[in-house]
């Protein structure tokens, strides 16, 4: 090393300035760009259920690059490519609290200073603010988000007594799995039925191959094999597996395979032993994916 | 006295006896007067004579002295010799009469096998056997009689001990010493010579100790020793003599089953085997004996080296405790059973099975069970034994595979079979329409037009409520062939589909095809037309390059077929294809007779080669017309006009169906099918539009080749048939009430007679391990615990009790109601939390402005904590709990002598019942209202809960009853079924422990509760009698507590048996338990305790 500065080796966002710098890759799989489109445009906040890895993230990642694109070219279909929309990601978890998302004082010497929360920005600067897996949040927090999700649109800070008026390109995006979550972990109907619903589920088998093969960048071939073993292992289902194999997890095996991993030992790794620890379910799906590879 | 004098005179005296005497010594002195010198014949007729004057009947023995005297004096008898020979008689005959005529007899016979010098010892033999009774006197002459034969078989001195041992013998028992001796030439002959002598050793030992097995030890011997390599024979014996010096009898299992073992075994093992014995029998000679009688079990699991695995670990064993490697060898303990599975090829299904049903399921997204065809068979008797099928919804399997020698290979075959059958599911062949077009092939069937075509397929009224199958197989003359093809045809499709999405498959089938055709019959010796269907079999296994013989003048029909399977084998071909390919293929083989003569002439093909020319894959897409022409113009098949064996007039043998591939297992589309309906019918919806009447099933078993009636029933073809429609019928509509409802539709358990060993598993109950404390080690598969219906009542007692406790009920739903609020708490003092607690933030300020360093920890956060209890109440519903509860303290005592016979026991039990039945409060009613008050109780806080009763009677016979289910909502059933809680047989808990264990175990509550509420100790038939056994239950319930507690469920036990600290303390060890003194206060003490237990 030449220079003797530290050398910064990480890159940090402010919350308001990440916008995704190319387009992400997301195959649609019916009309649910145009809903979203049609939602967006609507301001009516997006729920989205669907089981885990199956590109509910990637699918609001798309959505927020292109959104300003997409309405420009609509409106003026000469106009240069519209800047992406800044996307706020919130993963929820049982302790996030109402300060955690919209703000709080913090002691700083002898004085106290106000945070915004990152719902809070996203509110200010028209983000779209994407509460992934809501429900795991508390109920008295997914509360605070009523007066956003209805024609209010406004967020109130009961600490400062403010009202913060959403800015017009904000939209609130959550999603929600409704599979593993216990019966106690349901959603409210009142916050429920704030939202439009779009089901999300793992693609066909054709379809999904497409995206493995694109996303992990092995053949044609291969990409079918593991979209196949996807679908058998999803057919596992409740029948020794809490959860299909994602598409996320099919991608990861392409990818161990496309890095010269023999694609038995790559879908041993990425796939059966993600999915359980349990030894015999662990020993059928790894039968399933001998007889699908060779 | 000169010589003639005294001849004169004792002629006389002779004379005076009986005439028979003075016959056979006038011509005795005929024949000697020229052999012997006169002093010699004087001493001759002086020693008859002397003989005569014994006894009272001794002159019988005088005359056979006589008559057997002169020839032996002639050649065989020195007259030397004479007087001792006569005055051993002499001796005989004072004793009795009939000893010395057997004597005089049997001498010539000796005289030709041993010397004249050997007679006194031969002589003193018979003496001994003699005691004075009539018994033995009989023993003593049939040693006589027999001596000749036993002399031809082993010398003198072996003799000598033989006879030693018979006189131990007889002075226990005359009629067994007699039994051995009559027994003893014919044994002795069987065996090699120089075998006696340690056999006789062994009989002297087991004379001595053990003398009731004598006998036995003498046949057994004989027979073990036959079955043993002969240079080990000798040891062999000298360990059962060695055995013989415990007492007991333990000697004889080694005689027998051990011997059988080492007959099981090739010779060449014997010497290693033995010393392995020999080894083991330092340390335990039981336990040697068990390994020698398992050893040809272990070997045909393992070879040797796999047998001297399991010995040597069997030693350790042994060495560290000696009833464990006792059941170690016995092969009945968990250890030995988990080694030897490791050390065989074989795979049993129980081991795979939970993997190749998940598989399946992965493979079909269905919920298709995987049964083994034992259980299968039993319970549809019209499946095959040991061969893999489908009824479309199961999947049967054999019950083991051991066809190769290495286990991933025997895996694989298992693997490769239930692809094949799930592939049976995933490809639809049970999905055939008659409508659907076939994917590739041009349709034939409708325009079929078989010229043969029987006139009684015309059914046309019936043709919608038929099975698309049944339709279809209609349109074929003979059914049996076109089954036969289907079969082929169709199984060689879905190899082709299933080679086509699993890939990964390709080796491991490669493999078990040629396996599979390895072990099949060559199509050279067969009649023509079957020759040609092995042929084709042959066709759908093998690829190119293989070759295949075919016979020249079949070949172009062979190319024919050749053609149609590969048009078949394009990707995405269905059941119709396959159905269509049939239609094809039948034309061209039903044209070939089976000609009974074996074809000569055989050519080897490359099979890629056959069908390749134009005209044959012509016939694929023709019409039946045209093929009809192209037949005409010669392309079919034609015998070779000038081969005189073949010629027209050449016999027909009737056509048999081929072997079925054993991968590929067995194929029933048209029953599956028809099954399917049924279900569809039966399953409630009732406007399915292929409703099956009975009507259609009977023609189907009358009529369809996949149903043999002569196999399932006996009797008259109409009469089986309708049988077995409503065998069908009943079989179906009980599987899909199982399914529907899993409380109900079992039989009540039946009683089978005591079993040793591992269980069987059977349809509707669950096997569970024991514990072996002796042994240290868990008896596999040891007790079997069936959920039976509990008998549902009226709800009047629930009701009742309610009323009765109404002050207690309020009072313990009051305190359970308290414990949902208790688990809200505000935790103070944190590093990070919620927000800010202000008394804290401000304290610290203040500390901060004090100077001195303030508390970081000023956060709050509530701390939700969320019940998530599950519960399962385990009710000992023994015969014990029909006790009055005043009458408890006296009548412990009554338990210890329950009958071991199962009647006895029955009569036993209704006795104590009728006792039982006053009008005082029993055991069972205080559960009972336990049970109410807790149901009340728990239905406030929410928690899972389960209860269930358990009793049952022996190992074969646990009953686990169901009062609510864990996953179950309370409806009015449970009240109930409450009032059905009745006492019942015996106390096996381990086994029910077990059971309730599984059952909660995968229930995904934080915390898991196993409470068990009894009325004293475990017991049950060769549970807990006396002495050890009685250590046995309270040790296998312990350790039955224990799996519990490692599954992360805590128990607690809860018994009324005031006596209980004695054993309590040991069956729970440290986990928590709780000794009533007061029975009546458990309706009251049980919510409270579990309200302690769950906060």
């Amino acid at each position: 090393m030449t220079s003797d500065k530290t050398n910064i080796s990480y890159q940090a966002h402010i919350v308001e300035e990440y916008r995704s710098e190319e387009s992400p890759y997301y195959l649609p799989v019916k009309d649910e760009i145009d809903i979203f489109h049609a939602a967006y445009q609507q301001k009516i906040p997006v729920l989205l259920k669907g089981p885990t890895g199956c590109g509910k993230t990637r699918f609001v990642e798309y959505m927020a690059h292109n959104m300003n694109r997409a309405l420009i070219e609509k409106e003026t279909p000469s106009a240069d490519e519209g800047a992406a929309l800044p996307l706020v990601t919130i993963a929820c978890h049982e302790d996030l609290t109402s300060s955690d998302l919209v703000g709080r004082y913090l002691l700083e010497g002898e004085e106290t200073v106000w945070m915004d929360g990152p719902l809070t920005r996203a509110v200010k600067v028209g983000a779209i603010c994407y509460l992934d897996e809501v429900v795991e949040a508390r109920k008295d927090t997914t509360v605070l988000i009523h007066p956003l999700t209805d024609h209010r649109r406004i967020l109130p800070i009961e600490k400062r007594g403010e009202l913060i008026e959403a800015d017009d390109s904000f939209l609130l995006v959550v999603s929600y799995n409704p599979g593993y979550q216990s019966a106690l972990k349901d959603m409210k109907q009142s916050t429920r039925q704030r939202f439009i619903s779009m089901e999300f589920d793992y693609p066909p088998v054709d379809l999904e191959a497409d995206v493995i093969a694109h996303e992990s960048g092995v053949d044609d071939a291969t990409a079918n094999k593991l979209a196949t073993l996807g679908e058998k292992a999803r057919n596992l289902k409740e029948h020794g597996l809490q959860e299909g194999a994602s598409t996320r997890l099919l991608i990861y095996a392409g990818k161990l395979i496309e890095k010269g991993i023999p694609a038995r030992r790559a879908c041993e790794s990425a796939v059966v032993y993600s999915l359980t620890d349990d030894a015999v379910v662990q020993r059928s799906l790894n039968e399933v994916v001998t007889s699908i590879f060779e | 006295m000169t010589n003639e004098e005294s001849f004169a005179k004792i002629e006389s005296d002779v004379l005076n006896l009986p005439p028979a005497v003075g016959k056979e010594f006038n011509a005795g002195h005929e024949k000697l007067k020229t052999i012997l010198t006169e002093d010699e014949i004087v001493r001759w007729a002086a020693a008859g004579y002397a003989i005569a004057q014994q006894s009272f009947r001794s002159w019988e023995a005088a005359a056979e002295f006589y008559r057997v005297s002169p020839s032996l004096l002639q050649d065989q008898l020195p007259i030397d010799h004479m007087d001792s020979w006569s005055s051993f008689g002499r001796d005989l005959a004072s004793d009795s009469a009939t000893l010395a005529i057997a004597y005089f007899r049997t001498t010539p016979d000796i005289l030709k096998i041993i010397s004249p010098d050997d007679i006194p010892r031969w002589a003193t033999q018979g003496q001994r056997l003699y005691q004075g009774t009539w018994k033995s006197s009989a023993l003593s002459s049939h040693f006589f009689e027999n001596s000749a034969s036993f002399l031809a078989l082993m010398p003198l001195e072996t003799l000598e001990d033989f006879v030693s041992f018979l006189e131990v013998l007889s002075q226990k028992s005359h009629d067994l010493a007699e039994e051995c001796l009559s027994n003893s030439p014919q044994v002795f002959s069987e065996i090699a010579r120089d075998d006696i002598p340690p056999l006789i050793s062994l009989l002297q030992k087991a004379a001595g100790t053990n003398w009731k097995y004598a006998k036995e030890s003498l046949e057994s011997g004989a027979v073990a020793l036959q079955r043993i390599d002969p240079q080990f024979r000798i040891r062999f014996l000298q360990y059962a003599e060695e055995m013989i010096l415990l007492g007991g009898k333990h000697f004889l299992p080694l005689l027998n089953d051990g011997s059988r073992a080492l007959a099981a075994i090739p010779t060449t093992l014997h010497g290693e085997i033995l010393f392995m014995f020999d080894e083991l029998s330092q340390v335990s000679k039981p336990a040697a004996v068990d390994f020698l009688i398992k050893t040809p079990n272990v070997l045909s699991l393992a070879n040797m080296d796999g047998l001297d695995q399991w010995y040597q670990q069997g030693l350790e064993t042994l060495n560290e405790n000696e009833d464990a490697g006792i059941s170690y060898f016995k092969l009945e303990s968990s250890k030995g059973d988990e080694l030897l599975d490791a050390l065989s090829a074989r795979i049993e299904l129980t081991s795979v099975h939970s993997i190749l049903q998940m598989y399946g399921r992965a493979l079909t997204g269905e919920e298709i069970d995987i049964v083994s065809t034992k259980i299968a068979t039993q319970s549809l008797g019209w499946l095959p034994l040991d061969q893999a099928s489908t009824d479309g919804r199961s999947i049967n399997l054999p019950t083991e595979v051991s066809r190769f020698k290495d286990k991933e290979e025997n895996f694989s075959w298992y693997k490769v079979v239930s692809t094949h059958q799930v592939g049976h599911l995933e490809f639809e062949s049970f999905a055939f329409s008659f409508e659907r077009d076939a994917a590739h092939f041009p349709r034939w069937r409708d325009d079929m037009n078989f010229e043969t075509s029987s006139p009684e397929i015309e059914r046309e009224a019936q043709v919608t409520t038929m099975a698309d199958f049944q339709k279809y197989f209609d349109l074929f003359p003979d059914r049996q062939l076109a089954s036969d093809i289907f079969g082929i045809v169709e199984a060689a499709r879905i190899d082709q589909r299933i080679i086509e999405e699993y890939p990964g498959l390709r080796t491991a089938y490669d493999f078990i095809r040629q396996d599979a055709v390895a072990t099949r019959k060559s199509p050279d010796d067969m009649p023509l037309q079957e020759s040609i269907l092995e042929i084709l079999i042959r066709m759908t296994l093998l690829e190119s390059p293989e070759t295949i013989r075919v016979p020249t003048v079949a070949k172009a029909a062979v190319d024919r077929i050749a053609a149609v399977l590969i048009h078949l084998r394009q990707p995405g071909a269905q059941v119709e294809d396959s159905a269509e390919a049939t239609l094809r293929i039948y034309r061209i083989v039903s044209g070939i007779p089976n000609l009974d003569e074996p074809e000569t002439d055989w050519q080897d093909i490359d099979i890629g080669e056959l069908g390749q020319e134009g005209s044959a894959a012509d016939t694929v897409n023709t019409t039946p017309d045209e093929a009809e022409t192209a037949d005409e113009a010669g392309s079919s098949f034609q015998m070779v006009p000038n081969n005189d064996e073949n010629a027209d007039n050449g016999e027909e043998s009737e056509y048999e169906s081929p072997e079925t591939v054993d991968y590929r297992g067995d194929f029933k589309p048209e029953l599956v099918q028809v099954i399917a309906n049924l279900r569809e019918t039966s399953e409630g919806d009732e406007d399915a539009g292929a409703s099956i009447d009975p009507e259609a099933l009977r023609r189907l078993a009358e009529e369809s080749t996949e149903i043999n009636l002569e196999n399932v029933v006996d009797g008259a073809i109409d009469e089986s048939a309708g049988m077995f429609v409503s065998e069908l019928m009943s079989d179906i509509l009980n599987q899909s009430e199982e399914n529907s409802d899993t409380d109900s539709g079992r039989r009540p358990a039946q009683r089978k007679p005591e079993q040793e060993g591992p269980l069987e598993e059977e349809p509707g109950s669950v096997l569970y391990r024991e514990w072996d404390f002796k042994a240290n080690d868990y008896k596999p598969r040891w007790a079997r615990v069936r959920e039976v219906p509990v008998t549902e009542g009226t709800s009047e007692f629930y009701d009742r009790t309610q009323e009765h406790h109404a002050m207690l009920i309020t009072q313990i739903r009051r305190q359970f109601e308290m414990m949902v609020p208790e688990l809200h708490r505000k935790e103070k003092k944190l590093p990070d939390g919620e927000d800010i607690d202000i008394d804290l933030a401000v304290e610290s300020i203040i500390e901060r402005r004090a100077g001195s360093i303030p508390s970081e920890k000023i956060y709050w956060r509530r701390n939700k904590v969320q019940r998530d209890v599950a519960v399962i109440f385990l009710l000992d519903m023994s015969a014990s709990t029909a006790e009055a509860i005043d009458e408890k303290a006296r009548d412990d005592d009554e338990w210890k002598d329950i009958p071991d016979d199962p009647r006895e026991y029955l009569f036993w039990l209704r006795a104590r019942r009728e006792a039982a039945k006053r009008n005082y409060k029993r055991i069972i009613d205080i559960e009972r209202e336990s049970t109410v008050l807790l149901i009340r109780a728990l239905e406030t806080t929410g928690d899972m809960y389960g209860i269930h009763g358990f009793s049952g009677y022996g190992r074969e016979n646990v009953e686990f009853y169901t009062i609510k289910d864990i996953d179950e909502t309370f409806t009015n059933a449970v009240p109930q079924r409450i009032d059905g809680i009745s006492p019942l047989h015996a106390t096996r808990m381990g086994p029910a422990i077990r059971h309730a264990t599984s059952k909660l175990k995968d229930v995904p509550a934080k915390t898991k509760l196993l409470f068990l509420i009894s009325d004293g100790r475990p017991q049950d038939r060769g549970y807990s009698r006396e002495g050890v056994d009685k250590e046995y239950a309270v040790q296998d319930t312990h350790k039955a507590l224990l799996e519990a507690k490692t599954l992360g469920i805590t128990p607690f036990c809860l018994t009324v048996d005031r006596s209980g600290h004695d054993y309590m303390k040991e069956m729970c060890g440290d986990m928590a338990y709780e000794v009533l003194e007061d029975v009546a206060s458990l309706p009251e003490r049980l919510p409270q305790l579990y309200r302690s237990l769950t906060v």
